[in-house]
């Protein structure tokens, strides 16, 4: 008899490109995700009570250069003891005070607190990395902060101009899926 | 149908994203997809005037799926018969819905050759 519980993978095949398409980062207090079990994915998310878009909650869309995102989620075993090593790295343009505004809220959420992302990858699945309240119930700390990032001009004409965004977090798991289509998440879009 | 999906007016214009729609709540047409889930998360009952039990939900489920066939059944018939010159040519199209065996086919077709 088996001691731990395995399944096999033979996903149906479709159209798999890599890549992330679009990418929204949220206040993990704020949103509350919808899971029928702990490993089914997210089926639907709300503002938690209290919350609202027009107050400051919500997904806000994070504009990067075209197919210059990338998450992983790198697996170690130390002992019994599984950790995944979730990045997610955007690149955006544009180095000048909006950035740099955007760059100092995201670096004192991230000494503060913790941030959320939602990640709709060009194969169409849409993942989330941060979340903090399922079902109502604060889960596990998942925390995620900007960590690694750097901002500059760069030299040539064709050279980069605008920061190479860097978030990192440890958890016990890979990321989630949310199946509730990306048009929820854009009705809950803030600015 | 009594509407066992009410929202509360307070949240009617809430947003739950979920089925792809972000609509606020009083617009959605697929509220027993959101209450299936307040089954399980408690979160999303505080929507609902009465959350439904599941018996209910599938009750629901189980008269839209009827009300659905019996709409589609009526429409192919009014077409037919729309389209009917012959007595009995209903019943010939209906038929002709099941894909027919190879063989059947096949004798068919001889048989017309024979004609």
């Amino acid at each position: 008899m088996l001691s731990v519980s395995i399944t096999g993978y033979a996903p149906p095949c479709s159209n798999n490109s890599g890549g992330i398409s679009r990418a929204w980062v949220f206040d993990p207090a704020d949103m509350d995700f919808t899971q029928a079990t702990e490993t089914d994915p997210y089926t639907a998310v709300a503002l938690v009570a209290g919350a609202t878009v027009v107050g400051g909650s919500g997904f806000k869309p994070i504009k990067f250069d075209y197919l210059e995102a990338e998450h992983k989620a790198v697996q170690s075993l130390k002992g019994s003891s599984n950790k995944w090593a979730h990045t997610l790295a955007l690149q955006v343009p544009q180095h000048g005070q909006k950035l740099s505004e955007f760059l100092l809220k995201q670096s004192i959420a991230s000494s503060c607190g913790s941030l959320g992302f939602v990640i709709e990858q060009n194969n169409g699945k849409v993942i989330v990395i941060g979340e903090s309240v399922v079902n109502a119930s604060t889960i596990p700390v998942f925390r995620i902060v900007m960590d690694g990032t750097e901002d500059g001009s760069g030299k040539a004409f064709d050279d980069v101009n605008g920061a190479k965004l860097m978030y990192k977090g440890d958890y016990s798991r890979p990321a989630w899926e949310y199946t509730g289509g990306i048009d929820a998440i854009i009705a809950l879009q803030g600015v | 149908m009594e509407n066992i999906f009410e929202i509360k007016p307070e949240f009617k214009t809430a947003v739950v994203g979920f089925n792809n729609s972000g609509l606020p709540l009083g617009k959605r047409s697929d509220l027993h997809l959101l209450a299936e889930m307040a089954q399980y998360s408690p979160g999303l009952r505080k929507y609902f005037v009465a959350v439904p039990t599941m018996e209910q939900i599938n009750d629901y489920k189980a008269a839209r799926f009827m009300a659905a066939i019996a709409n589609t059944t009526v429409e192919n018939n009014t077409e037919k018969t729309n389209n009917s010159t012959l007595p009995g040519e209903k019943v010939t199209q209906t038929m002709a819905l099941v894909p027919m065996p190879k063989a059947v086919r096949g004798f068919k077709a001889k048989k017309n050759k024979n004609i």
